[in-house]
Protein backbone atom coordinates (compact mmCIF):
# COMPACT_ATOMS: atom_id res chain seq x y z
CA UNK A 1 0.00 0.00 0.00
CA UNK A 2 1.22 3.38 -0.59
CA UNK A 3 2.69 3.16 -3.68
CA UNK A 4 -0.58 4.27 -5.79
CA UNK A 5 -0.23 8.15 -6.36
CA UNK A 6 -4.02 8.56 -5.75
CA UNK A 7 -3.79 10.29 -2.49
CA UNK A 8 -7.84 9.93 -1.05
CA UNK A 9 -10.68 10.93 -2.76
CA UNK A 10 -11.23 13.83 0.22
CA UNK A 11 -8.28 15.76 -1.81
CA UNK A 12 -10.71 16.18 -4.90
CA UNK A 13 -11.39 19.32 -4.23
CA UNK A 14 -15.13 19.08 -5.88
CA UNK A 15 -16.72 19.25 -2.25
CA UNK A 16 -19.71 22.00 -1.07
CA UNK A 17 -17.17 25.40 -0.17
CA UNK A 18 -13.74 23.58 -1.35
CA UNK A 19 -12.31 27.36 -2.06
CA UNK A 20 -11.96 27.52 1.51
CA UNK A 21 -12.65 23.97 3.11
CA UNK A 22 -10.08 21.60 1.98
CA UNK A 23 -11.63 18.79 3.75
CA UNK A 24 -14.33 17.56 6.90
CA UNK A 25 -13.78 14.85 8.86
CA UNK A 26 -15.52 12.72 12.23
CA UNK A 27 -13.60 10.63 14.02
CA UNK A 28 -15.52 8.34 16.95
CA UNK A 29 -13.77 6.57 19.80
CA UNK A 30 -14.75 3.35 20.84
CA UNK A 31 -13.83 0.68 23.37
CA UNK A 32 -14.14 -2.60 23.83
CA UNK A 33 -16.12 -3.95 26.49
CA UNK A 34 -14.38 -6.15 29.26
CA UNK A 35 -10.90 -5.43 28.42
CA UNK A 36 -8.56 -2.14 30.03
CA UNK A 37 -7.58 0.73 28.12
CA UNK A 38 -4.08 0.81 27.07
CA UNK A 39 -2.41 2.36 29.65
CA UNK A 40 -3.18 -0.59 32.01
CA UNK A 41 -3.96 -3.89 29.08
CA UNK A 42 -0.67 -5.87 30.11
CA UNK A 43 0.54 -7.21 27.26
CA UNK A 44 -0.99 -10.73 26.55
CA UNK A 45 -4.19 -8.95 27.09
CA UNK A 46 -3.06 -6.29 24.76
CA UNK A 47 -2.01 -8.70 21.90
CA UNK A 48 -5.37 -11.03 22.30
CA UNK A 49 -7.94 -7.59 22.28
CA UNK A 50 -5.33 -6.40 18.90
CA UNK A 51 -6.07 -9.62 17.02
CA UNK A 52 -9.94 -9.79 18.05
CA UNK A 53 -10.41 -6.46 16.57
CA UNK A 54 -8.26 -7.23 13.35
CA UNK A 55 -10.29 -10.17 12.83
CA UNK A 56 -13.36 -8.22 14.05
CA UNK A 57 -12.50 -5.89 11.11
CA UNK A 58 -11.80 -8.25 8.54
CA UNK A 59 -15.43 -9.55 9.24
CA UNK A 60 -16.83 -6.56 8.77
CA UNK A 61 -18.74 -5.91 5.63
CA UNK A 62 -18.84 -2.20 4.34
CA UNK A 63 -19.60 -1.40 0.19
CA UNK A 64 -16.29 0.19 -0.15
CA UNK A 65 -13.96 -2.90 1.60
CA UNK A 66 -11.90 -2.20 4.27
CA UNK A 67 -8.07 -3.29 4.24
CA UNK A 68 -6.71 -4.63 7.89
CA UNK A 69 -3.05 -4.64 8.27
CA UNK A 70 -0.49 -4.79 11.19
CA UNK A 71 0.81 -1.40 11.71
CA UNK A 72 4.09 -2.56 13.55
CA UNK A 73 5.03 -4.49 10.61
CA UNK A 74 4.75 -1.48 8.33
CA UNK A 75 8.43 0.23 7.58
CA UNK A 76 8.34 3.80 9.43
CA UNK A 77 8.43 5.61 6.54
CA UNK A 78 4.77 3.91 5.13
CA UNK A 79 3.45 4.80 8.74
CA UNK A 80 3.98 8.39 8.26
CA UNK A 81 3.12 7.98 4.62
CA UNK A 82 -0.66 7.27 6.00
CA UNK A 83 -0.12 10.28 8.80
CA UNK A 84 0.24 12.52 5.88
CA UNK A 85 -2.67 11.30 4.33
CA UNK A 86 -4.51 12.50 7.72
CA UNK A 87 -5.17 7.91 7.88
CA UNK A 88 -3.59 7.97 11.05
CA UNK A 89 -2.73 10.68 13.68
CA UNK A 90 0.96 11.27 14.42
CA UNK A 91 1.17 9.14 17.90
CA UNK A 92 -0.32 5.94 16.05
CA UNK A 93 2.53 6.83 13.27
CA UNK A 94 5.15 6.94 16.06
CA UNK A 95 3.85 4.77 18.60
CA UNK A 96 5.11 1.30 19.89
CA UNK A 97 3.51 -1.80 20.04
CA UNK A 98 0.81 -4.11 18.62
CA UNK A 99 -1.81 -1.99 16.73
CA UNK A 100 -3.03 -1.94 13.45
CA UNK A 101 -4.85 0.60 10.64
CA UNK A 102 -8.28 -0.38 8.53
CA UNK A 103 -8.37 1.65 5.45
CA UNK A 104 -10.65 1.50 2.60
CA UNK A 105 -9.46 1.47 -1.29
CA UNK A 106 -11.18 5.49 -1.37
CA UNK A 107 -8.58 6.72 0.89
CA UNK A 108 -11.61 8.66 2.59
CA UNK A 109 -12.67 6.03 5.80
CA UNK A 110 -9.68 4.23 8.42
CA UNK A 111 -9.90 2.29 11.35
CA UNK A 112 -7.46 2.57 13.78
CA UNK A 113 -7.05 0.12 16.46
CA UNK A 114 -5.22 0.46 19.64
CA UNK A 115 -4.62 3.87 19.58
CA UNK A 116 -5.05 5.96 22.71
CA UNK A 117 -8.56 3.74 22.62
CA UNK A 118 -9.19 0.08 21.24
CA UNK A 119 -11.03 1.94 18.13
CA UNK A 120 -11.15 4.83 16.66
CA UNK A 121 -13.12 5.24 13.25
CA UNK A 122 -12.88 8.30 10.50
CA UNK A 123 -14.12 9.44 8.01
CA UNK A 124 -12.62 12.03 5.82
CA UNK A 125 -14.76 14.03 2.52
CA UNK A 126 -13.62 16.86 0.41
CA UNK A 127 -14.96 20.10 1.31
CA UNK A 128 -17.81 21.24 4.03
CA UNK A 129 -19.60 18.06 4.08
CA UNK A 130 -19.91 17.04 8.01
CA UNK A 131 -23.41 15.26 7.03
CA UNK A 132 -21.88 13.04 4.44
CA UNK A 133 -19.13 12.36 7.05
CA UNK A 134 -21.59 11.34 10.14
CA UNK A 135 -23.86 9.10 7.69
CA UNK A 136 -20.87 7.18 6.59
CA UNK A 137 -18.99 6.83 10.32
CA UNK A 138 -22.18 6.45 11.82
CA UNK A 139 -22.77 3.33 9.26
CA UNK A 140 -19.12 2.05 10.07
CA UNK A 141 -19.72 2.34 13.54
CA UNK A 142 -22.47 -0.05 13.22
CA UNK A 143 -21.15 -2.40 11.04
CA UNK A 144 -18.11 -3.10 13.47
CA UNK A 145 -20.50 -3.16 16.71
CA UNK A 146 -21.84 -6.85 14.63
CA UNK A 147 -18.47 -7.93 15.68
CA UNK A 148 -17.70 -6.17 18.44
CA UNK A 149 -19.46 -5.16 22.51
CA UNK A 150 -18.66 -2.24 23.05
CA UNK A 151 -17.84 -0.30 26.43
CA UNK A 152 -20.76 1.63 26.69
CA UNK A 153 -22.87 3.46 29.82
CA UNK A 154 -26.11 4.65 29.54
CA UNK A 155 -25.45 7.75 31.34
CA UNK A 156 -22.02 8.50 30.33
CA UNK A 157 -22.36 6.85 27.14
CA UNK A 158 -19.23 5.56 25.44
CA UNK A 159 -16.62 4.58 27.45
CA UNK A 160 -13.15 6.61 26.65
CA UNK A 161 -9.63 6.60 28.22
CA UNK A 162 -9.63 9.78 28.41
CA UNK A 163 -12.79 11.66 30.02
CA UNK A 164 -12.21 13.93 26.59
CA UNK A 165 -14.24 12.22 24.68
CA UNK A 166 -16.60 10.37 26.83
CA UNK A 167 -19.94 10.04 25.83
CA UNK A 168 -20.64 11.00 22.23
CA UNK A 169 -16.66 9.81 21.72
CA UNK A 170 -17.25 12.14 18.44
CA UNK A 171 -14.30 14.68 17.41
CA UNK A 172 -16.02 16.75 14.06
CA UNK A 173 -13.45 18.75 12.19
CA UNK A 174 -13.17 20.92 9.38
CA UNK A 175 -9.45 22.33 7.99
CA UNK A 176 -9.79 25.70 6.23
CA UNK A 177 -7.81 27.15 4.00
CA UNK A 178 -7.43 30.98 5.19
CA UNK A 179 -4.62 32.67 2.99
CA UNK A 180 -7.06 35.86 2.67
CA UNK A 181 -7.00 36.37 6.87
CA UNK A 182 -3.22 36.28 6.70
CA UNK A 183 -2.43 38.57 3.82
CA UNK A 184 -5.18 40.90 4.95
CA UNK A 185 -3.77 40.46 8.52
CA UNK A 186 -7.52 40.11 10.07
CA UNK A 187 -6.94 36.87 11.06
CA UNK A 188 -7.56 37.48 15.12
CA UNK A 189 -10.27 39.22 14.12
CA UNK A 190 -11.81 35.94 12.45
CA UNK A 191 -13.33 34.56 15.22
CA UNK A 192 -15.18 37.84 16.89
CA UNK A 193 -17.85 37.60 15.11
CA UNK A 194 -18.84 34.68 16.25
CA UNK A 195 -21.86 33.79 19.07
CA UNK A 196 -22.28 31.47 21.73
CA UNK A 197 -20.21 28.99 20.79
CA UNK A 198 -17.47 25.93 22.25
CA UNK A 199 -15.43 25.34 19.65
CA UNK A 200 -11.27 25.37 18.92
CA UNK A 201 -9.63 26.54 16.01
CA UNK A 202 -5.98 25.25 15.78
CA UNK A 203 -3.51 26.11 13.07
CA UNK A 204 -1.64 22.89 11.49
CA UNK A 205 1.44 21.64 11.23
CA UNK A 206 3.37 25.04 10.87
CA UNK A 207 6.94 26.48 11.90
CA UNK A 208 6.98 30.34 12.91
CA UNK A 209 3.80 32.07 13.40
CA UNK A 210 1.80 31.65 10.90
CA UNK A 211 0.38 28.05 10.23
CA UNK A 212 2.11 26.71 7.51
CA UNK A 213 0.13 26.60 4.41
CA UNK A 214 -2.91 28.94 6.36
CA UNK A 215 -4.26 25.86 7.69
CA UNK A 216 -6.48 25.59 10.22
CA UNK A 217 -8.74 23.40 12.12
CA UNK A 218 -12.05 24.03 13.39
CA UNK A 219 -13.45 20.88 15.81
CA UNK A 220 -15.85 20.63 18.70
CA UNK A 221 -14.36 20.59 22.04
CA UNK A 222 -17.61 18.92 24.21
CA UNK A 223 -18.52 15.49 23.83
CA UNK A 224 -21.09 14.75 26.81
CA UNK A 225 -24.88 15.90 27.23
CA UNK A 226 -25.31 16.89 23.22
CA UNK A 227 -25.91 14.52 21.15
CA UNK A 228 -24.11 13.85 17.84
CA UNK A 229 -26.83 16.13 15.64
CA UNK A 230 -26.47 19.08 17.57
CA UNK A 231 -22.42 18.62 17.53
CA UNK A 232 -22.60 18.63 14.16
CA UNK A 233 -25.22 22.07 14.02
CA UNK A 234 -22.83 24.11 16.23
CA UNK A 235 -20.25 23.11 13.91
CA UNK A 236 -22.80 24.34 10.52
CA UNK A 237 -23.29 26.98 12.43
CA UNK A 238 -20.11 28.22 13.02
CA UNK A 239 -17.54 27.40 10.07
CA UNK A 240 -19.72 29.34 7.17
CA UNK A 241 -19.23 32.71 9.02
CA UNK A 242 -15.46 31.97 8.54
CA UNK A 243 -15.93 30.94 4.93
CA UNK A 244 -18.11 34.13 4.33
CA UNK A 245 -15.38 36.14 6.08
CA UNK A 246 -12.55 34.66 4.04
CA UNK A 247 -14.29 35.23 1.14
CA UNK A 248 -14.95 38.90 1.89
CA UNK A 249 -11.28 39.68 2.37
CA UNK A 250 -10.24 38.24 -0.45
CA UNK A 251 -12.74 40.06 -2.32
CA UNK A 252 -11.94 43.03 -0.76
CA UNK A 253 -7.84 42.21 -1.97
CA UNK A 254 -8.74 41.81 -5.14
CA UNK A 255 -10.78 45.10 -5.52
CA UNK A 256 -8.18 47.37 -3.65
CA UNK A 257 -4.73 45.64 -4.30
CA UNK A 258 -5.21 43.70 -7.07
CA UNK A 259 -1.96 43.58 -8.92
CA UNK A 260 0.05 43.34 -6.00
CA UNK A 261 -2.42 39.84 -5.07
CA UNK A 262 -1.69 38.63 -8.93
CA UNK A 263 1.88 38.99 -8.67
CA UNK A 264 2.65 37.40 -5.28
CA UNK A 265 0.47 34.73 -6.73
CA UNK A 266 2.71 34.30 -9.73
CA UNK A 267 5.85 34.77 -7.84
CA UNK A 268 4.67 31.71 -6.16
CA UNK A 269 4.31 29.77 -9.05
CA UNK A 270 7.30 30.74 -10.42
CA UNK A 271 9.36 29.88 -7.96
CA UNK A 272 7.73 26.51 -7.11
CA UNK A 273 8.46 25.76 -11.01
CA UNK A 274 11.31 26.72 -11.28
CA UNK A 275 13.42 26.15 -7.81
CA UNK A 276 16.09 23.56 -7.47
CA UNK A 277 15.84 23.23 -4.17
CA UNK A 278 11.98 23.58 -1.86
CA UNK A 279 11.83 23.09 1.77
CA UNK A 280 8.11 21.40 2.98
CA UNK A 281 7.85 24.63 4.66
CA UNK A 282 8.36 26.74 1.69
CA UNK A 283 6.13 24.58 -0.82
CA UNK A 284 3.61 24.67 2.25
CA UNK A 285 3.67 28.76 2.30
CA UNK A 286 3.56 29.00 -1.87
CA UNK A 287 1.13 26.15 -2.50
CA UNK A 288 -1.03 28.35 -0.11
CA UNK A 289 -0.70 31.17 -2.34
CA UNK A 290 -1.40 29.08 -5.53
CA UNK A 291 -4.32 27.86 -3.81
CA UNK A 292 -5.42 31.24 -3.57
CA UNK A 293 -4.99 31.78 -7.35
CA UNK A 294 -6.39 29.02 -8.62
CA UNK A 295 -9.88 30.03 -6.38
CA UNK A 296 -9.57 33.55 -7.26
CA UNK A 297 -9.18 32.88 -11.26
CA UNK A 298 -5.56 34.18 -11.32
CA UNK A 299 -4.63 30.98 -12.26
CA UNK A 300 -6.10 29.07 -14.90
CA UNK A 301 -3.93 26.37 -15.95
CA UNK A 302 -4.07 24.51 -12.54
CA UNK A 303 -7.17 22.98 -10.74
CA UNK A 304 -7.88 23.02 -7.07
CA UNK A 305 -7.67 19.19 -6.70
CA UNK A 306 -3.80 19.14 -8.24
CA UNK A 307 -2.98 21.99 -5.52
CA UNK A 308 -4.44 19.60 -2.67
CA UNK A 309 -3.06 16.56 -4.08
CA UNK A 310 0.68 18.20 -3.88
CA UNK A 311 -0.25 19.75 -0.87
CA UNK A 312 -0.22 16.17 0.38
CA UNK A 313 2.52 14.71 -2.57
CA UNK A 314 4.98 17.48 -1.31
CA UNK A 315 5.21 16.07 2.60
CA UNK A 316 8.30 14.42 3.66
CA UNK A 317 7.22 10.71 3.92
CA UNK A 318 5.53 11.11 0.66
CA UNK A 319 8.50 12.38 -1.22
CA UNK A 320 10.81 10.07 -0.11
CA UNK A 321 8.44 7.28 -0.89
CA UNK A 322 8.87 8.63 -4.53
CA UNK A 323 12.44 9.34 -4.50
CA UNK A 324 13.93 6.94 -1.88
CA UNK A 325 14.16 6.79 1.77
CA UNK A 326 17.89 7.19 1.65
CA UNK A 327 17.54 10.91 1.12
CA UNK A 328 18.92 13.37 3.43
CA UNK A 329 16.69 16.56 4.57
CA UNK A 330 18.69 18.29 1.38
CA UNK A 331 18.06 15.38 -1.06
CA UNK A 332 14.91 15.65 -0.49
CA UNK A 333 14.04 19.11 -0.82
CA UNK A 334 15.86 18.44 -4.21
CA UNK A 335 13.90 16.22 -5.04
CA UNK A 336 10.49 17.71 -3.80
CA UNK A 337 11.19 20.65 -6.03
CA UNK A 338 11.31 17.94 -9.26
CA UNK A 339 7.93 16.64 -8.10
CA UNK A 340 6.45 19.78 -7.81
CA UNK A 341 8.37 21.05 -11.09
CA UNK A 342 6.49 17.69 -12.65
CA UNK A 343 2.91 18.20 -11.03
CA UNK A 344 2.92 21.95 -11.66
CA UNK A 345 3.90 21.55 -15.09
CA UNK A 346 1.55 18.52 -16.21
CA UNK A 347 -1.76 20.33 -16.24
CA UNK B 1 8.76 34.12 15.02
CA UNK B 2 7.87 33.36 18.77
CA UNK B 3 9.02 31.32 21.69
CA UNK B 4 7.09 28.59 23.40
CA UNK B 5 4.95 29.62 26.79
CA UNK B 6 6.03 27.02 28.62
CA UNK B 7 9.88 25.94 27.47
CA UNK B 8 10.92 29.84 26.85
CA UNK B 9 13.73 27.48 24.74
CA UNK B 10 11.71 26.30 21.45
CA UNK B 11 10.37 28.19 18.79
CA UNK B 12 6.70 28.31 19.19
CA UNK B 13 5.12 25.50 16.59
CA UNK B 14 1.81 24.93 17.49
CA UNK B 15 -0.44 27.92 17.72
CA UNK B 16 -4.19 27.22 19.82
CA UNK B 17 -6.90 29.48 19.77
CA UNK B 18 -9.68 29.00 21.86
CA UNK B 19 -12.90 30.67 21.33
CA UNK B 20 -16.40 31.57 23.42
CA UNK B 21 -19.07 34.10 23.22
CA UNK B 22 -18.03 36.53 20.38
CA UNK B 23 -14.56 36.18 21.81
CA UNK B 24 -10.98 34.95 22.00
CA UNK B 25 -10.69 33.21 24.82
CA UNK B 26 -7.33 32.26 24.94
CA UNK B 27 -4.32 31.77 22.88
CA UNK B 28 -1.51 29.09 23.45
CA UNK B 29 1.69 29.14 21.42
CA UNK B 30 4.00 26.26 22.70
CA UNK B 31 6.81 23.96 20.46
CA UNK B 32 5.52 20.84 19.28
CA UNK B 33 7.29 18.87 22.70
CA UNK B 34 5.62 21.06 25.06
CA UNK B 35 2.25 20.53 22.69
CA UNK B 36 2.44 17.06 23.25
CA UNK B 37 3.45 17.38 27.22
CA UNK B 38 0.33 19.63 26.88
CA UNK B 39 -1.82 17.08 25.14
CA UNK B 40 -1.87 19.99 22.59
CA UNK B 41 -2.81 17.73 20.11
CA UNK B 42 -6.85 18.03 19.82
CA UNK B 43 -8.89 20.63 20.49
CA UNK B 44 -9.69 19.67 23.70
CA UNK B 45 -6.81 19.82 24.74
CA UNK B 46 -5.79 22.80 27.14
CA UNK B 47 -8.31 21.83 29.35
CA UNK B 48 -7.23 18.88 31.05
CA UNK B 49 -4.86 19.72 33.49
CA UNK B 50 -4.92 16.77 35.80
CA UNK B 51 -1.97 17.47 38.06
CA UNK B 52 -2.85 21.54 38.45
CA UNK B 53 -6.27 20.53 39.35
CA UNK B 54 -5.04 17.77 42.22
CA UNK B 55 -2.63 20.76 43.47
CA UNK B 56 -5.33 23.13 43.61
CA UNK B 57 -7.97 20.60 45.07
CA UNK B 58 -5.08 19.19 47.64
CA UNK B 59 -4.44 23.04 48.76
CA UNK B 60 -7.65 23.55 49.79
CA UNK B 61 -8.17 23.08 53.46
CA UNK B 62 -11.55 22.55 53.40
CA UNK B 63 -11.62 19.80 51.08
CA UNK B 64 -15.04 17.87 50.89
CA UNK B 65 -14.88 14.35 52.38
CA UNK B 66 -16.15 12.86 48.95
CA UNK B 67 -12.93 14.12 46.95
CA UNK B 68 -10.73 13.26 49.93
CA UNK B 69 -11.96 9.36 49.63
CA UNK B 70 -11.77 10.09 45.50
CA UNK B 71 -8.13 10.98 46.25
CA UNK B 72 -6.99 7.49 47.64
CA UNK B 73 -9.68 5.50 45.32
CA UNK B 74 -7.99 2.26 43.53
CA UNK B 75 -9.75 0.19 41.13
CA UNK B 76 -10.05 -3.24 41.43
CA UNK B 77 -10.85 -4.47 37.96
CA UNK B 78 -7.39 -2.30 36.65
CA UNK B 79 -5.01 -1.58 39.58
CA UNK B 80 -5.93 2.44 38.41
CA UNK B 81 -5.55 4.93 41.30
CA UNK B 82 -6.59 8.19 40.92
CA UNK B 83 -3.62 9.84 42.00
CA UNK B 84 -2.44 8.52 38.67
CA UNK B 85 -5.20 8.97 36.61
CA UNK B 86 -4.86 12.68 37.96
CA UNK B 87 -1.05 12.39 36.95
CA UNK B 88 -1.74 11.23 33.77
CA UNK B 89 -4.83 12.49 32.09
CA UNK B 90 -6.13 9.03 31.02
CA UNK B 91 -8.30 5.76 32.82
CA UNK B 92 -7.01 2.15 33.26
CA UNK B 93 -10.27 0.51 32.19
CA UNK B 94 -14.15 1.56 31.91
CA UNK B 95 -14.69 0.90 35.22
CA UNK B 96 -12.79 3.74 36.49
CA UNK B 97 -15.61 5.92 35.81
CA UNK B 98 -17.79 5.09 38.62
CA UNK B 99 -14.78 4.01 40.99
CA UNK B 100 -13.68 7.51 40.79
CA UNK B 101 -17.19 8.94 39.67
CA UNK B 102 -16.95 11.74 41.99
CA UNK B 103 -13.79 12.77 40.71
CA UNK B 104 -14.76 12.33 37.50
CA UNK B 105 -17.49 14.46 38.02
CA UNK B 106 -15.14 17.44 38.69
CA UNK B 107 -12.99 17.12 35.47
CA UNK B 108 -16.11 16.59 33.44
CA UNK B 109 -17.14 19.94 34.99
CA UNK B 110 -14.18 21.31 33.22
CA UNK B 111 -13.45 19.43 30.22
CA UNK B 112 -17.55 18.62 29.31
CA UNK B 113 -19.05 22.20 30.37
CA UNK B 114 -20.56 20.32 33.41
CA UNK B 115 -22.48 17.77 31.33
CA UNK B 116 -23.19 14.19 33.11
CA UNK B 117 -26.12 12.74 30.75
CA UNK B 118 -25.05 11.13 27.53
CA UNK B 119 -28.11 12.02 25.10
CA UNK B 120 -26.69 10.83 21.73
CA UNK B 121 -26.29 7.63 19.75
CA UNK B 122 -26.60 4.56 21.36
CA UNK B 123 -24.92 0.94 20.07
CA UNK B 124 -27.37 -0.61 17.40
CA UNK B 125 -26.80 -3.82 18.66
CA UNK B 126 -25.57 -4.01 22.14
CA UNK B 127 -28.05 -1.26 23.13
CA UNK B 128 -30.81 -3.39 22.50
CA UNK B 129 -28.95 -5.85 24.70
CA UNK B 130 -28.76 -3.70 27.53
CA UNK B 131 -32.29 -3.55 26.99
CA UNK B 132 -33.05 -6.60 27.03
CA UNK B 133 -30.91 -7.88 30.24
CA UNK B 134 -32.62 -4.47 32.01
CA UNK B 135 -35.65 -5.71 31.50
CA UNK B 136 -34.67 -9.68 32.32
CA UNK B 137 -33.23 -8.45 36.05
CA UNK B 138 -36.72 -6.38 36.50
CA UNK B 139 -38.45 -9.72 35.73
CA UNK B 140 -36.54 -11.98 38.08
CA UNK B 141 -37.25 -9.25 41.20
CA UNK B 142 -41.07 -9.71 40.18
CA UNK B 143 -40.53 -13.29 40.13
CA UNK B 144 -38.81 -13.35 43.67
CA UNK B 145 -41.35 -11.29 44.81
CA UNK B 146 -44.28 -13.70 43.47
CA UNK B 147 -42.63 -16.80 44.86
CA UNK B 148 -42.09 -14.99 48.43
CA UNK B 149 -45.96 -14.11 48.55
CA UNK B 150 -47.03 -17.56 46.73
CA UNK B 151 -48.01 -16.50 43.84
CA UNK B 152 -47.23 -19.36 41.81
CA UNK B 153 -49.43 -18.42 38.68
CA UNK B 154 -47.84 -15.20 38.38
CA UNK B 155 -44.32 -16.94 39.07
CA UNK B 156 -45.08 -19.27 35.99
CA UNK B 157 -45.95 -16.38 34.09
CA UNK B 158 -42.72 -14.69 34.96
CA UNK B 159 -40.75 -17.39 34.03
CA UNK B 160 -42.77 -17.49 30.25
CA UNK B 161 -41.87 -14.42 29.70
CA UNK B 162 -38.08 -14.90 31.59
CA UNK B 163 -37.50 -17.19 28.80
CA UNK B 164 -38.49 -15.22 25.92
CA UNK B 165 -36.26 -12.76 26.99
CA UNK B 166 -33.34 -15.61 27.16
CA UNK B 167 -34.33 -16.56 23.72
CA UNK B 168 -33.97 -12.66 22.51
CA UNK B 169 -30.72 -12.86 24.35
CA UNK B 170 -29.39 -15.74 22.55
CA UNK B 171 -31.05 -14.97 19.21
CA UNK B 172 -28.50 -11.51 19.23
CA UNK B 173 -25.48 -13.99 20.72
CA UNK B 174 -25.12 -12.62 23.87
CA UNK B 175 -23.84 -14.82 26.80
CA UNK B 176 -27.36 -15.06 28.94
CA UNK B 177 -25.64 -14.73 32.34
CA UNK B 178 -23.65 -12.02 31.49
CA UNK B 179 -23.82 -9.09 33.81
CA UNK B 180 -26.15 -5.51 32.47
ZN1 LIG C 1 8.36 24.22 24.62
ZN1 LIG D 1 -10.01 0.30 36.34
Amino acid sequence: MGSERNTGEWLRGSGPESDVVMSSRIRLARNVQGYSFRAKLDETRHGELADHLADAIRRTELDEGLHYSNLDDYPSVERDLLMERHLISREHATGEGRRGVAVTSTGNVSVMTMEEDHLRLQVLRSGLDLDACWEAVDRLDDAIEEHVDYAFDPDLGYLTACPTNVGTGIRASVMLHLPGLRLAKHRDRMVTSVTKINLAVRGLYGEGTDPSGDLYQVSNQVTLGRSEREILDELQHFVPRIIEYERQVRERLFEEDRQRLEDRVAEACGTLRTAATVSSEEAMALLSLVRLGVNMGVINDLGVAAVNSIFINCQPAHIMKQAGTGLDAEERDVARARYIQRAMGRN
Amino acid sequence: MMYCQRCKKNIATVHFTEIADYAVKQETHVCEACAQALELTGPAAKTVQPLEIVQTILKQSSLPDELRTVLTARCDTCGMTYAEFRAGGRLGCPDDYAVFADGIRVVLDQVQGGATKHTGKVPRRGGALIELRRLRASLEGELAEAIAVENYERAAQLRDEINQVDTDLARRGADVDAPE
